[in-house]
């Protein structure tokens, strides 16, 4: 058991820190052991934010997280993102613990409408506090929309990659190309800690409901959160505890009904609701071990980051998304990467809110 | 920087060039056909296998039907994004296997190597069947199949339907198919009595004796109960009826007037008279329903004569005990008399004078007339 938490362990790691290399394409090789896919999951959770934040790079959980967290790496901010991000994941699964009763409940009472209705609030939510914007907001929801429709049809491996990679990490990367470096090795977080526990609560809860609803994604759910967030560092707190309490409750509603709610969680064998206190007492021993080695790591990679000079650092960031995205899907991908990086750039220069780019995924939701 | 208008309207432009070039990506006719038996199913996903390759597809098809997918591959093959779906023959070689269908945990063909079905057939438990199909995995899916009814051939390893009467039920269960003794092993909990007529299906296998394991409490069918017939001409699995004395008790059971086979799980005395319905088999008979219908009390004084099984009743004249202890009693009702043989194993001492009352058959001894008794319960002294 223990050999395959550390594998977990490893393997998460690796995932977590490495830009553009999401869990299940590990997921993929053939692993079946739930604890390994369990562990590895979950530390994914916790390490995502480092390649977002040093290199400007999303993944699925984290694309609305890019562009705030980027910034505070750049304004000299770096490691406090990271340490945000490894105690926002630690406390979501420590509120999942008592969590879990209700969730139990909730996990039996869903049906596939509520997933159409939530969208739909949330699209409607997004509209009305654009203010000026709301025109340019619903052409950009739009036109996200009328991307994930056309990409979603095509035969792609990793679409997720090359949408939200386009959508929210090349336009931070390109933003970035003549700044400053990351930098920033003070850990300390500048919130206030109720505030902290607060958000880390809202995000927790988003979290949980993410997982009730296939069609509601952690990144909608940030999309919710940002509207109750203040500033950067209580959005990023509420992104970072939706991502790790997203994966802690599809695993929970997948013991409790057997739903799949998470591409990783689809490769592990049936288990019995019976073994979920094993699991959520495994789950604390792993985000204890994650909050002991993640910012020595985190610190590491960032000095290593520092030493490549910025300006050749982000064009072979961008160098490297686009032979990722070729090795994925050869030229389809390479087109669609750079289809979703213009887009994400009109978003920009346009001054909407970039979380009306979920679009891409709320549009093909209630069209069905 | 970013918010220029010329800037914007670059994206703009640009932004809707990807989109057509996108649009007419996604718009090519799609080129890529495969046909294969859908192996796989769940509301959003299913596999097609032609028996070498298989194919995912993003939808829900139904499982060992076959189609062909149009579209075009990705993961090197292995996914298909799929434009049309049509039902479709097989335009692979298909795989052609014999055996008897046997769903029992999990659905399997029995050749007699048991082989694993993808889904169960629309065919009897038990009947024989010709599939072709592909194997995936380890499992075979049909794809087309015929039903050729039921073996009655006793084959090792293989199914067989059997019809036949319980000989035997406890330890183990016995049947009789009319020509052998099969043994039955039967599921935990199931139980048969002896005399019914029954249809069995199980695996037949060769032990010391042939013996069929049945599976499922399913497989047993209660038809009613064995032939009745006359006690004297009932033959094995038949249940035989009449009346009937004992003869003589034995530990095996109770020797009749009627049969040459022991009578047992019935009690009674010698001279008793029964009504007997049981069942005939190899080596005995068994009881179904017997009662005593006239109890040897009630039988006539035979001591001046009689025949089979006869009381005697009187007074003991003399009695006479050789030194092997064998004994003589003269026993007298003033008009006849005979002789009982005592014999040591009787464990029986009788006096001059006393009332004596004896069960068993006329024999002679030394040429005079004499009882042949068979235990110490057929004599009685005094008060009887």
């Amino acid at each position: 058991m223990l050999w395959e938490v550390l594998e977990g362990l490893l393997l998460g790691t690796f995932t977590g820190i490495t830009p553009g290399i999401h869990v299940n394409t590990v997921g993929e090789l053939g692993l079946r052991d739930p604890l390994i896919l369990f562990s590895m999951g979950l530390v994914h959770t916790f390490l995502d934010a480092i390649p977002s934040t040093f290199l400007g790079i999303p993944d699925e959980g984290t694309a609305l997280s890019v562009l705030p967290a980027h910034r505070l790496a750049l304004n000299g901010r770096a490691m406090e993102v990271v340490r945000i991000s490894l105690w926002a994941s630690a406390l979501a699964v420590l509120f999942s613990v008592p969590l879990s009763l209700l969730y139990l409940r909730l996990a039996a009472l869903y049906t596939p409408e509520t997933g159409k209705i939530v969208v739909l609030l949330l699209l409607a939510l997004m509209l009305t506090t654009a203010g000026e914007r709301a025109p340019a907001t619903l052409v950009i929801i739009l036109l996200s929309g009328l991307l994930g429709l056309i990409v979603f049809r095509l035969p792609l491996t990793h679409p997720y990659y090359h949408l939200f990679t386009g959508l929210f990490g090349i336009p931070a990367i390109l933003m970035g190309v003549r700044g400053e470096a990351p930098s920033g090795e003070d850990p300390s977080i500048r919130m206030r800690s109720f505030s902290f526990l607060e958000f880390s609560l809202l995000g927790t809860f988003v979290g949980m409901l993410a997982s009730l609803v296939p069609a509601f994604t952690p990144s909608q759910g940030a999309v919710l959160a940002s509207f109750f967030s203040r500033d950067e560092r209580a959005f990023l707190t509420a992104v970072f505890s939706i991502n790790t309490a997203n994966f802690t409750f599809s695993f929970m509603n997948y013991l409790a009904t057997g739903r799949v709610r998470n591409g990783l969680i689809a490769k592990m064998p049936p288990l019995s609701q019976g073994a979920l206190p094993f699991y959520l007492m495994l789950s604390l021993g792993i985000s204890f071990l994650v909050l002991l080695y993640g910012e020595p790591l985190a610190l590491a990679l960032l000095r290593a980051v520092r030493r490549v000079p910025y300006g050749y650092l982000n064009g072979g960031v961008l160098i490297f998304l686009f032979v990722l995205a070729y090795l994925f899907d050869g030229f389809l991908g390479a087109f669609v990467l750079m289809t979703s990086s213009l887009l994400g750039l009109l978003t920009l220069s346009t001054g909407v809110a970039r979380r009306a780019c979920m679009g891409v995924l709320m549009i093909p939701v209630l069209v069905g | 920087m970013v918010r220029l208008p010329r800037l914007r309207v670059v994206l703009v432009v640009l932004v809707i060039a990807s989109f057509l070039g996108l649009y007419w990506v996604s718009s090519i006719p799609q080129e890529d056909s495969f046909t294969g038996v859908c192996v796989y199913s769940s509301p959003g996903f299913s596999i097609l296998s032609n028996g070498s390759t298989s194919v995912g597809v993003s939808e829900g098809l139904d499982v060992g039907k076959v189609y062909r997918v149009y579209g075009r591959f990705y993961r090197n093959g292995e996914r298909m994004k799929v434009s049309r779906i049509e039902r479709a023959s097989p335009t692979f070689p298909l795989v052609e296997v014999e055996g008897y269908y046997w769903p029992s945990r999990g659905f399997y063909i029995l050749t007699p190597e048991r082989v694993k079905l993808g889904y169960p057939l629309k065919s009897p438990k038990g009947s024989r069947v010709l599939l072709k199909g592909i194997f995936h995995g380890s499992r075979f899916y049909p794809v087309e199949y015929s039903v050729e009814g039921f073996s009655r051939e006793f084959i090792d390893g293989l199914p067989l339907l059997l019809e036949g009467v319980v000989l035997q039920s406890g330890e183990r269960t016995v049947l009789w198919n009319g020509s052998t003794e099969v043994i039955l092993y039967l599921p935990y909990g199931i139980r048969l009595k002896p005399g019914k007529r029954v249809r069995i299906l199980g695996i037949a296998r060769r032990y010391s004796k042939p013996a069929l394991l049945v599976d499922s409490e399913e497989d047993v069918v209660i038809l009613g109960n064995a032939k009745l017939r006359g006690i004297e001409s009932a033959r094995i699995g038949e249940i035989g009826v009449g009346n009937c004395t004992v003869v003589s008790k034995k530990r095996s059971g109770l020797k009749l007037d009627c049969s040459d086979k022991v009578l047992k799980s019935a009690d009674g005395r010698v001279g008793d008279e029964f009504a007997i319905k049981a069942l005939v088999r190899k080596g005995s008979i068994l009881c179904i329903s017997c009662g005593v219908v006239r109890p040897r009390e009630e039988l006539p004084n035979s001591i001046c004569g009689g025949n089979g099984i006869v009381r005697v009743h009187g007074t003991v004249e003399w009695v006479r005990v050789y030194k092997n202890g064998f004994g003589l009693a003269n026993v007298s009702n003033g008009d006849c008399w005979l002789l009982l043989k005592l014999r040591k194993s009787l464990n029986v001492s009788l006096n001059a004078n006393e009332s004596v009352t004896a069960y068993g058959e006329f024999t002679t001894y030394r040429g005079l007339p004499a009882l042949e008794i068979n235990s110490g319960e057929d004599v009685c002294s005094g008060r009887c």
